[in-house]
């Protein structure tokens, strides 16, 4: 009973929890993972760590050896995966090729309704919002690849699914394609209020559609959370190496002239960065790769627009490079130098040591 | 037009024995009948009930052959278990061994004191001598083109495809009439015609185990035994003529029927 209370006060909306799936070969090792409704997760990790075999698990199709997992509050473990709400989208899309575009699109409601009328004004509208409205006649194999990716998004989301998972869907197309099709699913996402589950081997899709990331090696979770700890304080070497480890910063873009864009990154402390933002006040996420950092026991004149003053706070050896971590009135950034220049720059815990970094190593993200 | 080389037409030249072998004898027999010695037996009652027979006991063959094959099918081509190769074996078995031998097998246990025969006659089935036994003959021998054409007809579909549409509420038997079956169709109805020429086809077993009523095949063997072969030619006639049709609706149907390829 009191569980029960606690769950109903606590418990997040997805919670997977100490899930194991034993096939044979391969195993998922007691994964956990949280997530809030209207979260959207990206998972990544090297190929064979168990992407695909953990969205299979959660949806229903492997049947685990311990652990729960728990959806809205309610124990989904044992149930079939039609029962579950929760959608899953492919990289080779896997429309029914003997049903056209309306069909594949309609099939997941007409089960839960009747009403021929509502069906087509739900599909219609789902077909808007990915901009395949005027495809609706055509069959399956007439389509683009990301005619057909828009196609299995309006199919699984039509259903309003209480969460959504996608393996790699995005793999099979272009640059071009990818970027059209990542802002369209982030509106029909939204829009929809659907929670994602997103397998990706792509660290745009992380930048440009993820709240949180997890990282997966070997059928384990190493590290879950909110992209931006996860990706400046990894928690595992393997999950460093695999992300790289970045500096990253919630900003806030405050003015800008001749293609150089101010963002505050804390109070008073500004960074300028050579990408272009032409609305104001915009909600940016700021990185910047450690070895675009320059370390100076002076300031210098030069074309560098940004120059920091700040206090080392660690200096640490990692095989043949040096992690230096340097604290800027609060705000820690971290570089990388050679034990060479760690010598002669003289580089100590506590010293005052210059950062410059050029504007162009500045990248803004796009945080809405 | 491509160049012929040397490897292309000898082989062509190999390659065609065979084919000559089939096919001249099947014409000779056809243009050997006389016109008016088949339509005499067109007329007689004997031959056209035994043709009636083979056709519709090897369609309720079939039938049968669909109604348990179908599901064995879906079994083999989604799971793996231990001993599916003996599964898959056994379902071949008839393919390999004589005829007779299965007849004799089938007249083990279907005489009306063997292990299926003697619980079955107390329902009222007989089987030597009787339309069942020769529904059993021809099912031992032809269930497997169902159960073979099927199979490969469900592991071209992807198992993805019937996940997705799990998530989207369709029970497993439901997604697999809705999307799995329609989808390997062209191969169950390709597996059941072969089953029903098969079947139709059939005289070894149907010989020892149910003489009695006369198929196409028997009657054909009798009227050579007893009147030689000027007399079973007619029956010859008719009979290949009737395989040929369905042979030909297969080839038609495996050229012209939509396919859907995993993409
Ligand atoms: N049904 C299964 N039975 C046994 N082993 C399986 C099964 N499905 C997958 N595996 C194995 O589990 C491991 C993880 O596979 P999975 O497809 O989840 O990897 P992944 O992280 O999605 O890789 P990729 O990035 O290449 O898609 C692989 O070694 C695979 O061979
Ligand atoms: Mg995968």
């Amino acid at each position: 009973m009191l569980i029960r209370i606690w769950r109903e006060f606590e418990a997040m909306f997805l919670e997977v929890n100490n899930l194991s799936v034993d096939l044979g070969q391969f195993h998922l090792i007691d994964v956990n993972l949280g997530l809030e409704k209207e979260d959207y997760m990206v998972i990544i990790g090297p190929t064979g760590s168990g992407k695909s075999v953990l969205l299979e698990t959660i949806a229903g199709f492997y049947r685990p050896q311990s652990g729960r997992i728990f959806l809205e509050g309610k124990d989904i473990t044992h149930l079939t995966p039609e029962k579950r709400g929760i959608s899953i989208i492919y990289q080779d899309y896997v429309l029914f090729p003997h049903m056209n575009v309306f069909e594949n699109i309609a099939y997941g409601l007409k089960k839960r309704i009747e009403d021929k009328e509502v069906i087509e004004s739900s599909v219609v509208d789902a077909a808007k919002r990915l901009k395949i409205d005027h495809l609706l006649d055509r069959n399956p194999e007439t389509l683009s690849g990301g005619e057909k990716q828009r196609t299995a998004i309006a199919r699984s989301l039509i259903v309003e699914p209480n969460l959504l998972l996608m393996d790699e869907p995005f793999s099979a197309l272009d640059v071009n394609t990818h970027t059209y099709l990542t802002d369209l699913l982030k509106k029909a996402v939204s829009d929809y209020q659907t929670t994602c589950i997103h397998v990706s081997h792509n660290f745009n899709d992380v930048w440009s559609l993820a709240e949180q990331v997890a990282v997966m090696r070997d059928g384990e979770i190493l590290q879950q959370g909110v992209v931006a700890d996860v990706f400046s304080k990894p928690r595992h070497d393997f999950v460093a190496d695999f992300v790289g480890v970045r500096n990253i910063f919630q900003g806030e873009v405050v003015g800008g002239s001749k293609g150089i864009t101010d963002v505050e990154i804390d109070k008073n402390l500004i960074l300028h960065s050579s990408d272009t933002y032409n609305t104001d006040f915009k909600e940016v996420i700021v990185v910047i790769r450690p070895e675009n950092i320059i370390f100076s026991n002076q300031p210098f004149v030069s074309s560098i627009r940004n120059q920091l003053k700040g206090i080392v706070t660690e200096v640490v050896l990692i095989g043949p490079t040096v992690w230096v971590e340097v604290d800027v009135h609060g705000t820690s950034f971290k570089g990388i130098i050679t034990p060479s220049s760690l010598d002669m720059l003289g580089i100590k815990k506590g010293n005052e040591i210059y950062l410059s970094f050029k504007s162009v190593n500045v990248k803004l993200i796009d945080n809405d | 037009m491509r160049k012929l080389d040397h490897t292309t037409i000898f082989f062509a030249l190999m390659g065609s024995f065979l084919f000559f072998f089939v096919l001249i004898p099947i014409v000779n027999l056809m243009v050997s009948a006389n016109p008016g010695i088949i339509l005499n037996n067109i007329q007689d009652p004997s031959v056209m009930s035994a043709l009636f027979l083979s056709i519709y006991a090897a369609l309720a063959a079939t039938i049968i052959a669909l109604l348990f094959g179908v599901p064995l099918a879906y079994l083999l081509a989604r799971n793996d278990f231990w001993g599916k190769g003996f599964v898959e074996s056994v379902i071949d078995v008839p393919l390999v061994i004589p005829h007779t031998v299965s007849g004799i097998i089938l007249l083990l246990v279907f005489n009306p004191g063997g292990i299926f025969g003697q619980p079955l006659s107390q329902i009222g089935l007989t089987f030597s001598d009787a339309i069942p036994g020769i529904i059993v003959a021809m099912l031992f021998a032809s269930s497997s083109f169902v159960v073979n054409s099927s199979r490969e007809g469900f592991e071209s579909v992807d198992p993805r495809m019937e996940k997705v549409a799990r998530t989207l509420g369709s029970g497993s038997l439901k997604t697999f009439f809705i999307i799995t079956l329609p989808l390997s169709l062209r191969n169950v109805v390709v597996g059941s015609i072969m089953c029903w020429a098969r079947a139709i086809s059939e005289f070894g077993a149907i010989v020892i185990l149910a003489y009695y009523p006369t198929t196409a095949p028997v009657l054909i063997y009798r009227r050579f035994v007893d009147f030689g072969l000027q007399e079973s030619i007619p029956v010859a006639v008719l009979l290949i003529s009737v395989c040929l049709v369905l042979f030909l609706i297969v080839r038609l149907l495996i050229s012209g029927w939509k396919t859907y390829d995993k993409d």
